[in-house]
């Protein structure tokens, strides 16, 4: 850009979210860009409603890659993650704009019919409404920005719009930049 | 083949429908390939059977010739890592008349992909249409050191959706897609056109999912009327239900919670003054626009285009008439 910029944002990260399983403890980890700032087991036979909180610094006019790892050592159909709300620097991401990679059994997989996978590819890419069944790994993304002025010139979203999988812009600006005493009211 | 357009309701009898080019995937980051993949093969049959439910119709589709989209653009004051894929040929052509306007995007990426179509243009210049394009704005961010709006106002910059067309009016959005400088060109090349600016607080961006008028007097629009200038004042309205505030989660192909995009059902493609194509999804998720349609008459065809809330775009952004009858 022309005059280059010394911004750090510090955008506050909420996600609220439920995972069960019904017999077996499994683990959830919240990442952004492959810093884990979350992670936490669940016991077994219950139903967890909890959120992960935190505060990263981001730069400006880049893509954030916020991943969310679901973990567990059995398999059971009564297991799941739902995330049920995201907020960066109080804007809500949309919890069902997320890509889903699954760890599936290929020995389950691969004697299904194509019907039967483009069912479960809807299931896994599209549909998933936010309710992650198998363990893997979610990701949202969002790009990051002072204010609309940093979104045009650093031109975050370039590789997204070929394929026009954009994701959603997160500013600073109207909130005012987050200093560091003002981390402990998030 | 003929080029001639004057409104969004003429009996249709050609139009480009968009296409999608899988060699761009080799240029997405691995963690979004899976989905894409996906999303891509799904789309490719979908635009394909409403390519096919067209011709049933008796009208002429034309498909994009896809170059490489993943290849590299360099020019003196900008790179791109390639090129947006041709699904939505509406954002790249303006048509009035039998004149057709190649606009300028303020996506970089845009630059070429109105190219996808060019044997249509050639086409149509053969057939007597005329065919202008906007100049190619430099976007040199080296000349912008604050934005005072959306798209810096350096060039002329404005996507063609950003006008709507309804025989000697066009009405305008000036915001969102486009700059100052776009409306100003465009008004210049056609000096006989009334201009009506849309109130930029509500009519943002693309004006063809804000509105879509049926036929002369009846306009279907997820806004109150009273949003709209003086024109149509004594117009019957088709309310378009908003899913911007879903009462429950019926499926997140058609709901999403980006209020921005969820009015997509306007964007709806009318065949002739009788006749309207719907996405399938809304068959039955909606409680006001089908049956208002089917109150004033209109027949719906359903079409496939299940994704068409991931790619932002409606039947009429993939589908750019080209010829049109007058009523």
């Amino acid at each position: 850009m022309k005059h280059g910029n010394n911004f750090a944002l510090r955008f506050s990260h909420t996600i609220k979210f439920r995972v069960r399983h019904d017999s077996s403890p499994v683990s959830v980890s919240v990442s952004l860009n492959e810093k884990e700032y979350y992670q936490k087991e669940f016991k077994a036979g219950l139903t967890h409603d909890t959120e992960a909180k935190f505060v990263a610094t981001v730069e400006d006019g880049v893509k954030n890659l916020l991943t969310i790892d679901f973990k567990g050592t059995t398999e059971s159909p009564d297991r799941y993650l739902q995330v049920k709300n995201i907020s960066v620097h109080g804007k809500k991401l949309n919890r069902y704009k997320n890509i889903y990679d699954p760890i599936i059994d290929p020995a389950w997989w691969e004697p299904l019919s194509e019907q039967e996978k483009d069912h479960y590819n809807d299931v896994i890419h599209i549909n998933n409404g936010a309710h992650f069944g198998w363990y893997g790994r979610v990701v949202y993304e969002y790009y990051s920005g002072a204010d609309q002025t940093s979104c045009y010139l650093n031109d975050a979203s370039a590789e997204d719009r070929l394929t026009n999988s954009l994701a959603q812009w997160v500013f600073n600006d109207g909130s005012g930049v987050m200093f560091p005493w003002d981390e402990e009211k998030v | 083949m003929r080029i001639q357009l004057n409104n969004h309701y003429g009996r249709l009898r050609s139009c480009m429908v968009g296409g999608l080019d899988d060699r761009v995937l080799d240029s997405v980051e691995p963690h979004k390939r899976k989905k894409l993949e996906h999303i891509f093969a799904k789309t490719n049959k979908q635009l394909d059977g409403l390519q096919h439910k067209l011709e049933s119709m008796d009208i002429e589709v034309f498909r994009p010739r896809c170059f490489d989209n993943s290849k590299k653009l360099v020019t003196p004051f900008f790179a791109t890592a390639g090129h947006r894929v041709p699904l939505a040929p509406s954002d790249h052509f303006f048509i009035s008349g039998n004149t057709i306007v190649e606009i300028a995007s303020w996506s970089r990426e845009s630059t070429f992909t109105g190219m996808h179509w060019r044997h249509v243009m050639r086409s149509g210049f053969q057939q007597g249409a005329n065919w202008i394009t906007m100049p190619t704005p430099l976007h040199d961010i080296t000349e912008v050191d604050r934005l005072d709006s959306d798209i810096p106002n350096i060039d002329p910059i404005i996507d063609a959706p950003s006008f709507y067309l309804h025989n000697d009016h066009v009405f305008v959005s000036t915001v969102g897609a486009g700059n100052q400088l776009g409306v100003e060109w465009m008004k210049k090349q056609f000096p006989n056109k009334t201009w009506v600016l849309m109130d930029p607080e509500k009519f943002v961006g693309h004006l063809d999912s804000h509105f879509n008028i049926l036929r002369p007097g009846l306009v279907a629009s997820h806004r109150d009327k009273s949003d709209f200038p003086e024109y149509f004042k004594d117009w019957e309205f088709i309310k378009v239900d908003s899913v911007s505030r879903p009462s429950e989660l019926l499926d997140t192909r058609l709901q999403d919670d980006d209020q921005e995009n969820t009015v997509l059902s306007v964007n709806s493609l009318s065949i002739d003054s009788e006749t309207i194509l719907v996405e399938r999804t809304y068959e039955n998720n909606y409680n006001n626009f089908i049956p208002n349609l089917k109150k004033h008459g209109i027949k719906i065809e359903y079409v496939d285009f299940e994704f068409s809330h991931f790619f932002g775009h409606g039947l009429g952004c993939i589908c750019a008439a080209l010829h049109r009858e007058d009523d």
